[in-house]
């Protein structure tokens, strides 16, 4: 079947699009600019970037602006999965949804609307047990952005390593973070992933922070061979 | 060791509609509807799984097996469907995607209070006669139970903001 996956660079979307290249057709990654830093429904911090990874993994990508304002956001998303249906035939669309309800039901119903299958391969996943099966996937992932206490201005732009996933752990026993961000907590961005032809490197970036919580903000990269 | 039947047909939906059934069990056994009759009499009990929106209506062909089996069955939203349609029901449209509020009609077993739970369905089924209406929502009976045997289905599906109900099924009948 061939399908779109909803992508918007970080890690859930991007092990979910590896999911979906293993089982079936990815004819296009699907990717909404929000202008709403706080979108309701869309990863915002570094967007852009998604069209680097889009070539990075030799796949095409369809970028559908957003006003990021609820309500407005959700006919953005049908816009795009529509030119995806005209221009690809997709008969299926794939999220990285983990855990909102309020996320996952929103899709399944413009997807019911437009006649596409949903998946979502990441459905209530162990968010511990996800990080690890990335790391040992040597995927290459960074800090995009923070968003809670106790998170500090030296959590952007690191490395998700063995020692970063211990700190994670760490405050999800202390103070009840979702390790993978699941509560909009943290925010990651992948810069290499097995199935990708070429990996990102990050030249210029820099920090956004107030309060616990800030973005990393990525000025220049490029897209190098492995 | 559990029977998980999977009513799933794509490969994407297994991770999304079994797994985090299996994730919550001790010692499981994951086969097709087709194959259901072969290991049922081999499990201790049998959950049956939803399946994705777009999935064709259900069939019970299969599962005539049920009938005579008298060891706990939890059928999930299709897994309800097909059960229901097993004993009788008739299907109709019913679409309810999100978390809907289920009332306890009648009290059973782990079912004793009314819950928020998430739906994701565009049928419903009529009650059999063989089976009491535990809960409903406003559009549709959610939780039915066989007035004899341990089967029991649920329209919306436990194992997203409801794991105790699992838990619980799994827990009353372990030998």
């Amino acid at each position: 079947m061939k399908v779109a996956v909803l992508f918007s660079g970080g890690k859930d979307s991007t092990f979910a699009l590896q999911k979906a290249m293993e089982h079936e057709d990815v004819a296009c990654l699907i990717s909404l600019i929000s202008k709403n830093d706080e979108s309701y429904m869309f990863h915002t911090p570094n967007i852009e970037i998604t069209k680097l990874q889009a070539m990075a993994i030799d796949i095409p990508i369809i970028e559908q602006q957003t006003s990021g304002q609820e309500g407005f956001e959700l006919e953005d998303l049908k816009s795009a999965l529509n030119k995806a249906i005209e221009r690809y035939d997709i008969k299926g669309v794939v999220t990285g949804a983990i855990e909102s309800v309020y996320q996952a039901s929103r899709i399944q119903k413009i997807c019911l609307d437009l006649k596409l299958w949903c998946f979502n391969p990441l459905w209530k996943k162990d968010q511990v047990k996800f990080l690890k099966e990335l790391l040992d996937n040597d995927y290459e992932i960074i800090i995009s952005g923070v968003f809670a206490y106790p998170f500090d201005e030296s959590w952007l732009g690191r490395i998700l390593d063995e020692q970063t996933l211990l700190e994670l752990i760490d405050y999800k026993d202390k103070y009840q973070i979702n390790p993978a961000g699941e509560g909009g907590e943290i925010e990651t961005m992948v810069l290499n992933a097995p199935f990708f032809k070429k990996r990102l490197v990050v030249k210029g970036a820099e920090k956004q922070f107030s309060n616990h919580s800030g973005i990393y903000k990525v000025i220049d990269m490029h897209v190098e061979d492995k | 060791m559990i029977l998980v039947v999977d009513m799933t047909s794509t490969p994407l939906s297994k991770f999304e509609f079994v797994d985090p059934i299996t994730k919550l069990l001790p010692e499981f056994k994951v086969v097709s509807q087709q194959e259901s009759a072969k290991f049922a009499n081999d499990a201790d009990m049998v959950i049956i799984t939803g399946n994705p929106l777009q999935s064709s209506d259900v069939s019970p062909i299969g599962f005539e097996w049920v009938r005579n089996y008298d060891k706990p069955v939890l059928g999930i939203c299709a897994g309800m469907q097909a059960i229901g349609l097993l004993f009788g029901s008739n299907l109709s449209n019913c679409e309810e995607i999100g978390m809907v509020r289920v009332k306890i009609d009648n009290k059973t077993d782990f079912f004793d209070s009314d819950l928020e739970a998430y739906s994701l369905h565009t049928r419903k089924i009529s009650l059999p006669k063989e089976f009491i209406k535990v809960g409903s929502s406003e559009k549709c009976i959610h939780i039915m139970k066989h007035k004899m045997k341990p089967i029991y289905t649920t329209q919306f599906h436990p194992e997203v903001r409801n794991i105790e109900i699992i838990e619980s099924f799994v827990q009353l009948y372990q030998s």
